[in-house]
């Protein structure tokens, strides 16, 4: 690219002079293709046409209010209802219920994992639930079937004798086919020995 | 080898007919489980159980003439055995206790079945009359399931057992009591069932590489051998 030479004060000066002359000439120009506006003649009411009054004066302004409160937080009864089924039972709102070895007893913590979900199931009347039982791997295949039928059982049981209604869980035994965790250690085992809890419609 | 189901869903406890023209099983494809009867040649099935959400039916075990149907079912509200038609027809309750009573087997001429119940405190297996009566115990030991009634000549029962973290396959000889045992500690070994001649046991093996394989032993504890290799492969049942 071309490099321009430096500007002498002599060339900017007849430049700026140019300029000046030829906005001025344009002003005088201008002023005389456009006269002055004239005020438009405002028509006479018809006779008993309400005589156009002034506005009153608008009132002093009030002193200035507080900014809202900020909205509150979405509460809990929203928390799920723009979710999906998979996205629900990924956030796992309802709580395990686990068992002893070869025991369908429902002990204190038992019960008190179910009484947290039936005030969940309380807060979202329209969802249904299937209690799936599980079992270890530590017993048979078919008596397994069993046990995690009696668990599911159990665990249906109290929560509708908390107030659930009977339509709304449904219940099925996996055995030992699904476990949580394959591995062959006691802590695995106590993960496995569980009513697990799916919504499956909302 | 050929599959017979095709489902997506969860299809366990096969047993086939005598005949070898049908085979019941454990069914999850409605979302619970429910005795469905697969009918090979002909290209049909049905479910004569009448499952539904709230009534489930699985374990199914043919009778020895392949008329009836003894399966588990909770539609009393406890785990009970019944027995039917293959039809669905002659529905009737075998047993009521609030224990679980499961893994039904028929003794060869169809007059009892053996069952595993857990009514003494731990899972034990029982022999019945086909009728509901003459209920007696057979085993004696920490845990004991999935009898299979050997065909005569011989009267016997073989079960799996527990004998240390796993199981092992016995067998009692229903005239003397008196008990044998065939596998011996190796990975676990479970759901035996009787060869139609009474000479041979299919079960189920973790030994090797851990995974369940197919095995066949001789009701003398010889002739150990291997059925199948990949994948797990468990619940073995013969046709007549």
């Amino acid at each position: 690219m071309k490099r321009r030479g430096p500007l002498t004060w002599h060339s900017l000066w007849s430049s700026r002079l140019l300029l000046g002359t030829v906005f001025f000439s344009f002003f005088i120009w201008s002023c005389a293709r456009n006269p002055a506006p004239v005020e438009p003649e405002v028509p006479m009411p018809p006779p008993g046409a309400e005589p156009i009054t002034p506005p009153p004066p608008s009132p002093p302004p009030l002193p200035e209010e507080p900014p809202p409160p900020p909205p509150p937080p979405p509460v809990p009864e929203d928390e799920f209802s723009s979710r999906s089924l998979e996205e629900i039972n990924s956030a796992s709102p309802l709580e395990p219920v686990f068992f002893e070895y070869d025991s369908s007893e429902l002990d204190g913590l038992a019960r008190d994992a179910i009484q947290a979900n039936v005030d969940v199931l309380g807060r979202y009347a329209s969802w249904l639930v299937t209690v799936e039982g599980h079992c270890d791997e530590r017993g048979t295949p078919e008596y397994n079937l069993g046990l995690g039928e009696r668990r599911a059982l159990a665990v249906r049981d109290h929560l509708v004798s908390l107030g659930l209604a009977n339509d709304r869980v449904r219940t099925v035994s996996y055995g030992k086919e699904f476990p949580f965790d394959p591995s062959s250690t006691p802590e695995a085992w106590a993960t496995n020995r569980r009513a697990h809890f799916v919504v499956t419609a909302r | 080898m050929r599959r017979v189901t095709v489902s997506r869903s969860l299809n366990i406890t096969p047993a086939l007919a005598p005949n070898g023209r049908s085979l019941a099983y454990t069914s999850y494809r409605s979302g619970f489980p429910d005795v469905v009867i697969s009918y090979i040649y002909e290209g049909r099935m049905d479910a004569p159980g009448g499952g539904t959400t709230r009534i489930h039916n699985w374990l199914p075990a043919f009778s020895p003439d392949g008329g009836q149907i003894a399966f588990n079912s909770n539609r009393d509200g406890n785990i009970e055995l019944y027995v039917m038609n293959v039809d669905g027809s002659g529905l009737r309750r075998l047993t009521n206790h609030p224990s679980i009573d499961t893994s039904p087997t028929w003794s060869p001429l169809g007059h009892q079945l053996a069952f595993t119940s857990d009514r003494s405190g731990s899972p034990q297996v029982y022999v019945v009359d086909v009728d509901g009566t003459g209920l007696r115990r057979i085993t004696f030991e920490s845990y004991c399931d999935r009898p299979t009634w050997s065909p005569a000549p011989y009267n016997e029962i073989a079960y799996a057992s527990r004998t240390g973290p796993g199981f092992d396959i016995k067998i009692v000889d229903l005239a003397t009591n008196e008990v044998r045992q065939v596998t011996f500690g190796l990975g676990t070994n479970e759901s035996p069932s009787f060869s139609p001649n009474g000479r041979h046991l299919a079960f189920s093996s973790s030994r090797g590489s851990g995974n369940k394989q197919i095995w066949l032993i001789g009701r003398d504890g010889r002739g150990l051998t291997r059925i199948t290799s990949t994948g797990n492969n468990e619940m073995p049942s013969w046709s007549r």
